[in-house]
């Protein structure tokens, strides 16, 4: 990488030195618009080979239309400090909810990694918060945690019986999406994209690793609980931790899975090689 | 004549949060091998402090099984100028000598079992 690359996005000199060349810079006035506010979290500006990754993901996600499905998301990677990455990329989640991380949690490459036993983000999305045919849900996982029954994110209300969730439990991986039966990718390890999506009544959709499969499965009538991120929001309480790496998060409306894992590998792949 | 800026030695054994003070923020790899245990009158305290204060950084106390509260220990390496520095300057410091500090794996064990309930 070069050292151009490492100047701050938003420094003078950051699309180049005169006389010198120039090099790309973000132009996405949402992710400018992203940029800044984690800028005003991290203190300073992230690198210009990271600002570029994130504006590709913007361009990206844009062009394949999963964008706008995105209504609670975080790019828990890039960032300089965990303050900035918990800045969303869209919508209202909240940015002061690291309940019990640490920045020594957080790599600037490979994400967020819980503990396993007490550690967890609250989204502040309730599962209503999307309608109960056209919903969708994801992380993605650059390290696989130790734990051998985990929740990777979302919500479990028994009493209504609808449930938003990322399940592993080392023989059944899927998801959960407006429903009480899970779609299983079967003999899979949860790494890299692992998302749940339904856009109709009568079927969802679960991505794990690459592999996608879908079922006949009827929706529930999503609950009002939040959807946490590294366990599930069982009847009102964080449970099942897993002890993973994040480097990504979101929830909406249903969308592509397979567009949304292409743009998020592409974006954890160009942070890594920016920093 | 020691260095003046060698830093303070870190002890050993601390039983609470009080002995840290001269120490914070201390290092990540050090304070996450600590839970911090206390009351449930400090729990209901720090909620009541950060939810006074809903623009700072906050964590949410656990319940353990014999009645008493924890956070993890890591958060000592982001007080008092880091994440959690916010409401960490608005406690009561007096009363950091009744928050013990426990071995994590100590205190882990008496975090409730996972519940078994739905998926």
């Amino acid at each position: 990488m070069a050292l151009a690359a490492k100047i701050p996005y938003d420094h003078p000199y950051a699309g180049g030195f005169p006389g010198l060349g120039g090099q790309a810079l973000p132009t996405d006035s949402d992710c400018l618009t992203y940029l800044a506010a984690v800028k005003a979290a991290d203190g300073a500006g992230v690198e210009v080979g990271v600002a570029v990754a994130v504006d590709a993901f913007f361009r990206d996600t844009k062009a394949a239309g999963v964008f706008d499905a995105l209504e609670a998301c975080c790019i828990l990677a890039g960032a300089r400090t965990l303050a900035g990455a918990l800045v969303p990329v869209v919508g209202d989640a909240p940015t002061n909810v690291a309940d019990g991380f640490a920045g020594g949690d957080y790599s600037r490459t490979d994400g967020l990694t819980g503990d396993g036993s007490t550690t967890y983000l609250d989204t502040g999305r309730p599962q209503n918060s999307d309608p109960q045919n056209d919903a969708h849900i994801s992380v993605f996982i650059t390290a696989s945690g130790t734990a051998a029954s985990v929740r990777y994110a979302g919500t479990t209300d028994t009493s209504a019986g609808s449930y938003l969730l990322l399940y592993d439990d080392n023989s059944f991986t899927g998801a959960y999406v407006s429903s009480n039966s899970i779609t299983d990718v079967s003999n899979r390890t949860g790494v890299n994209l692992v998302g749940g999506t339904r856009d109709s009544s009568s079927q969802q959709t679960a991505r794990v690793d690459g592999v996608s499969n879908t079922t006949a499965v009827a929706s529930i009538a999503p609950t009002t609980l939040n959807s946490y991120v590294f366990c599930r929001n069982l009847n009102g309480s964080p449970n099942a931790f897993s002890d993973a790496t994040i480097a990504f998060y979101s929830i909406g409306t249903s969308l592509s899975l397979e567009d949304l894992e292409t743009a998020v590998t592409n974006l954890i792949n160009a942070i890594g090689e920016a920093l | 004549m020691p260095d003046i800026d060698e830093p303070l030695p870190l002890p050993e054994n601390p039983a609470t949060v009080a002995e840290l003070l001269p120490h914070l923020p201390v290092p990540y790899d050090y304070a996450r091998q600590y839970a911090c245990v206390f009351s449930q009158e400090l729990a209901d305290r720090l909620v009541e402090v950060q939810a006074a204060n809903p623009e700072q950084f906050r964590v949410t106390p656990l319940a353990l099984t014999d009645g008493t509260f924890m956070i993890r220990g890591a958060i000592l390496s982001e007080v008092p100028n880091g994440l959690y520095g916010g409401n960490f300057a608005r406690l009561d410091a007096s009363r950091f000598d009744e928050i013990a500090l426990v071995p994590w794996a100590e205190a882990v064990a008496l975090l409730p079992q996972p519940d078994p309930e739905g998926p």
